[in-house]
């Protein structure tokens, strides 16, 4: 659903991506890993159509990022990108009338599941609850590509938990791919199918989680700390 | 249709402060002008009172900056330029937004002034009334009012057109925003004048200038061509458009 | 039924795999048992819903269970089935014990004795 190839993207003090060439199939969860700066909020721009690729190309369903991409794919950035001083059920509305593949049934589902109500204020929620807005946001439509820039960073335990259950619970095997990407491991460990390691702007590692498990004898948490620290 | 009215409502909503701000500042304004009816001069409180009106011209440049300003301020840009509609939607939202804001505003304004200041403003021109009796003027109303309006909503696309343009920019983005409304403008007048003579076959409208003469009131009518209006606004609408696929085709967010 | 704590070094379809194998040995599963639907297990364990897919793959190509179209997938029928599994499972642990224990010098006497030492206690213990 996504090729990639020689993607190149140049800020004015750093290569961010160095010549990426990635295929994303359907059905499968990949984890985008790196340390900070390592180009997974790049290259997730890239694929969102947030950012023009300065070298390569990328094709989302056979066609460069634009508006016809925007509408077949989810995206939930690491900051907080939602209107604060609206309600969640005014950013609920908002966002629905943008989306043709909105699912208004399972929102409210969603929401419950996440601890929050529609009368809350945007501005007045902790991180915990913003990043889980964030997630039901992103799980609230009918998309074949979601993908989820640090979903974890920064939150406590419990949200972390509710996170990760949401994303597996959510999450369509049969015609939908996920990319996610932290720089934690930590508990998003079992949620991979796909695990992509990216390092200074290229691909340092891609494989099954799996088989990489198999190969080292390590897990993904401490394969990424044995290649990164 | 749904999307438009959601924008909308959003737009309206978050600038809802500014609106709020000038109206406050301006009654405040004319309530003080208010308490010194019969201390000064009849003259001195109704060119007074006028001062919000030029007051909102740098309004309107101020909200019309802070319609797309406040996107990135608060990082909502994220989730404007993730939208899948068309970027014609967003602009001219925005674009609605100024107008609505900016004629309530005039009306509110326009209001407060004549309640406040009522028997001021009769009393000034009541020698002049008779001139107005047979209501000549209304046809002029209606076209000044129409040429400022075009000017007004021209300079508020060309400020929206050159506040996308410096977000193409990573440093110096004040500089360039001023930099290009006024090249932008001066492109328009250049541009206005190639395509004028193409649409001189356009009608000429008439605006009435009133003098008096022995005590009665006359009018001379002078022809104004339309051309260099339709030609303004066709340039400004090009701009308006080179500044949708900016956004839509060039515009990132690092 | 399965309660894991992973051993995240290894590859997790394996390791469910095991565990159903040994509830299958303990006889907290039986034969004809339904599992719980690929979803509902992929989400009490916290793991992707492919790694399911394939633990019940490979234990369907492994004789281990049987899917019905529409209804599920159940533990295969027959006695042997368990039998086996459980011989299988015990035969492992036997066999990775006494490669341990030679592994640190203990002599075939040393090994027999610690073991019934150890049974002793721990039936004791358990009354």
């Amino acid at each position: 659903m996504v090729e990639i190839t020689g993607l190149v993207k140049v800020y004015p003090d750093t290569r961010a991506l160095d010549g990426i060439d990635l295929t994303i199939d359907s059905g499968k969860i990949y984890g985008l890993l790196g340390p900070n700066g390592s180009g997974k909020s790049t290259l997730l721009k890239c694929i969102a159509g947030l950012l023009r690729p300065d070298q390569g190309q990328i094709k989302v369903f056979g066609q460069r990022p634009g508006r016809v991409t925007k509408a077949k794919v989810a995206y939930l950035p690491e900051i907080d990108y939602l209107y604060r001083w609206m309600t969640i059920g005014e950013i609920i509305n908002f966002v629905a009338a943008m989306y043709p593949d909105w699912r208004e049934d399972k929102v409210d589902e969603l929401l419950k599941n996440m601890n929050l109500t529609k009368e809350q204020k945007i501005n007045s929620l902790s991180k915990g609850m913003r990043a889980r807005l964030k997630l039901v946001i992103a799980m609230a439509r009918e998309t074949e590509l979601v993908l989820l820039d640090e979903p974890l960073s920064g939150l406590d335990p419990s949200s972390r938990g509710k996170i990760v259950d949401m994303i597996l619970s959510e999450f369509r095997s049969e015609r939908q791919s996920v990319i996610l990407s932290t720089h934690e491991v930590g508990e998003t460990e079992n949620l991979y199918d796909e695990v992509i390691f990216l390092d200074k702007g290229t691909i340092r590692i891609m494989d099954q989680a799996e088989k990489l498990r198999q190969n080292h004898g390590l897990s993904i948490n401490d394969l990424f700390r044995e290649v990164f620290l | 249709m749904k999307a438009f009215w959601q924008l909308l409502r959003k737009e309206l909503l978050a600038q809802r402060w500014a609106v709020g701000i000038l109206l406050g500042l301006s009654f405040v304004w004319h309530l003080l002008l208010y308490s010194k009816i019969g201390i000064w001069y009849p003259q001195a409180i109704l060119s007074l009172g006028l001062i919000p009106f030029f007051f909102i011209h740098l309004w309107i440049l101020w909200i019309s900056i802070q319609v797309y300003r406040t996107e990135w301020a608060e990082d909502t840009a994220y989730l404007l330029l993730s939208l899948p509609v068309s970027s014609w939607l967003i602009t001219g939202v925005k674009l609605l937004t100024v107008v609505l804001y900016t004629c309530f505003s005039l009306l509110v304004i326009a209001a407060s002034y004549f309640t406040f200041f009522r028997g001021e403003i009769i009393s000034a021109i009541q020698p002049y009334l008779m001139y107005l009796e047979t209501g000549w003027y209304k046809r002029d109303l209606i076209n000044i009012g129409l040429i400022l309006f075009i000017f007004f909503v021209g300079s508020i696309m060309l400020i929206h057109f050159s506040y996308i343009c410096s977000r193409m920019v990573n440093r110096l983005r004040g500089l360039v925003l001023i930099w290009v409304f006024l090249l932008s403008n001066w492109v328009c007048s250049q541009l206005a004048n190639l395509i004028e003579p193409l649409l001189n076959w356009l009608p000429t409208f008439g605006v009435d200038l009133p003098y008096v003469e022995f005590g009665n009131l006359m009018l001379r009518e002078y022809r104004i061509p339309s051309s260099p209006f339709v030609s303004y606004i066709l340039v400004v609408f090009g701009l308006f458009a080179l500044g949708n696929w900016l956004w839509e085709k060039q515009i990132e967010l690092a | 039924m399965l309660k894991i704590e992973f051993d995240k070094a290894q590859p997790i379809y394996l390791q469910i795999i095991d565990q159903i194998k040994k509830a299958l040995a303990r006889g907290s599963l039986n034969p004809g048992d339904k599992l719980p639907s690929q979803r509902e297990l992929a989400l009490t364990l916290g793991v992707n819903p492919n790694t399911i897919q394939r633990v019940y793959r490979e234990m369907e190509q492994m004789g281990l269970t049987e899917t019905l179209r529409g209804q599920g997938t159940y533990i295969k029928q027959g006695d042997d089935l368990v039998k086996m599994v459980r011989s299988e499972m015990v035969n492992t642990v036997a066999e990775n014990f006494i490669n341990e224990m030679l592994a640190l010098g203990c002599s075939k006497e040393e090994i027999m004795t610690l073991v019934k030492q150890l049974l002793d206690k721990s039936i004791k213990l358990k009354g």
